[in-house]
């Protein structure tokens, strides 16, 4: 298992680099960059002074240099006009929108969305895991047919159609606003302990927005496995054997049916990123979907770039854990296929 | 009495793996002034890789020795490291695969031995791997050993016991 870690750990350090390189290149393609568009701009509006400042911003961050040295400068591997100074050094670069520090204009928001999205994976595996379990070894019983249902619903409706629903519910029939994450006069403000039990309050509707269609995922899942595990030979032999039902189950039925859960940890998470962007727009909530969105626009590099690399670590780091636990839980040889999810 | 060595030639990628994962934190660190987070990150990656660069060279200098009665491990450091598993102590085998690919292929044994003489590890690098899993398989039958379903799959798909056993 240590070799197998070394190896994972050394995979995932130039996966991260390339991950890097790549958000680098996308946030470059489009034609010219954020100095040029607003140059563009003040120079049909005649403004001198503002067009010196731009000039002098494109020198100072180096944007009139080769992209290679552009992004090792970024990185913080290559100095720039101050020494070494990028991400590995803790600078996230300067936002041309905002005026501002990058690591200012975030604020918590990354945190905020570290956050949401952690609580949302959470929900999803303490939700479907009982229901899971309790909908296989109770095939076709009411409450197996119920929550069939209820996976349905969560799979067929849209996220932000949900957020739309149960704002209109919590304002109309219990006069509650579900936007936000925090109450307004916690916002800006510095972390404290009534911000946090705000922001623990709010979580709530997001959760259940976000988490539901993956909620319903997992539990058709887990139950089509564990269905599946129940079934075999060897679950056979030990009901005859006269073991336990409760103790069959936990021993091996569900460890082998538990490795497309498990698995699902990596999948599970770019897919509540990408889905919960929509969501925070829809809901106001201040995560970095809405910024990153507006920051991709404006062709503002520095804040794309800091999203982006975030969120693609967030996924590295999940995919990693994901494997770890599967090799942990069940390092069998798999032949002719993909590790079963 | 049959005697084995990880190759030379079989250890030279982890030799570059644990190279490459020492010295590019170490690197940076000596090169570039850092956050604190991220210095915490390069001398946990350093370490690790000097762990596994260190590992990779006693594996290197250990011999095996498996004979009728059982197996031993060799080492450099005497008998704070050496183990020793008895065929007729044998208490447990667990026979893993691991493989850092998505379709599971180009992946690697390994076979852990647990007897009185504590826990033996060995991977499928060894020369002589299959024979070795054999012959403690022999012995776990022998002693009638459950062995997990797990080990029994690795067992039956890498064709070292038959399908139908």
């Amino acid at each position: 298992m240590f070799t197998y870690f070394v190896h994972r750990v050394l995979i995932m350090i130039p996966t991260l680099l390339v991950i890097s390189v790549v958000t680098f290149i996308i946030i470059q393609l489009p034609p010219g960059d954020y100095i040029t568009n607003q140059i563009q701009e003040l120079k049909a509006s005649g403004d001198q002074a503002a067009l010196e400042k731009l000039e002098f911003l494109r020198q100072e961050f180096g944007l009139d240099r080769p992209m290679l040295e552009q992004y090792a400068v970024w990185l913080g591997i290559w100095p720039g006009n101050n020494g070494f100074s990028g991400i590995l050094q803790g600078d996230l670069g300067w936002s041309f929108e905002y005026q501002r520090p990058v690591d200012e204009v975030v604020g918590n928001r990354l945190f905020l969305s570290l956050v949401l999205n952690f609580t949302t994976m959470l929900f999803v595996y303490v939700v479907s895991f009982p229901i899971g379990v309790y909908t296989a070894v109770r095939q076709y019983s009411f409450g197996d047919h119920a929550m069939t249902f209820v996976g349905y619903l969560g799979l067929a409706t849209p996220n932000f159609l949900l957020a739309l629903i149960l704002m209109f519910l919590g304002n109309r029939y219990f006069g509650v606003s579900m936007g936000g994450l925090m109450d307004e006069q916690y916002i800006g403000q510095p972390m404290s302990w009534d911000q946090f039990v705000s922001v623990c309050q709010h979580l709530v509707a997001p959760v259940i927005v976000i988490g539901t269609s993956g909620t319903a995922g997992m539990i058709r899942r887990l139950r089509a496995n564990l269905l599946d595990e129940l079934q075999k030979q060897y679950v056979v032999t030990a009901r005859a054997k006269g073991l336990k039902s409760r103790k069959l189950l936990i021993k091996y039925p569900l460890r082998m049916a538990l490795n497309p859960f498990i698995a699902d940890i990596g999948n599970l998470l770019p897919q509540m990123i990408s889905g919960s962007a929509i969501v925070a727009v829809v809901m106001s909530l201040p995560t970095s979907g809405p910024m990153l969105v507006s920051a991709l626009q404006s062709q503002d590099q520095y804040l794309a770039g800091s999203f982006l690399l975030f969120l693609a670590s967030l996924t590295v780091i999940g995919m990693f854990i994901s494997d770890l636990a599967l090799a942990a839980l069940d390092p069998r040889i798999r032949l002719g296929g993909e590790a079963s999810r | 009495m049959s005697r084995h060595r990880y190759p030379t030639q079989t250890l030279v990628a982890d030799y570059l793996r644990a190279g490459a994962g020492f010295f590019a934190p170490v690197a940076l660190l000596v090169l570039t002034d850092l956050v604190a987070p991220v210095v915490y990150v390069l001398v946990f990656l350093a370490v690790l890789f000097g762990v596994y660069g260190g590992r990779t060279l006693l594996r290197q200098l250990t011999e095996l020795e498996a004979d009728d009665d059982g197996i031993r491990s060799r080492g450099p450091l005497g008998s704070a490291l050496d183990r020793e598993v008895d065929w007729a102590g044998l208490q447990d085998l667990r026979l893993r695969y691991f493989s850092t690919r998505r379709d599971g292929k180009d992946g690697w044994m390994q076979m852990v031995l647990r007897g009185d003489g504590g826990v033996l590890r060995i991977d499928s690098q060894l020369p002589e791997f299959d024979g070795i899993v054999r012959r403690a398989h022999a012995a776990a039958t022998l002693r009638e050993l459950a062995l997990d379903p797990t080990t029994q799959t690795n067992l039956k798909a890498s064709g070292l016991v038959p399908e139908a056993e």
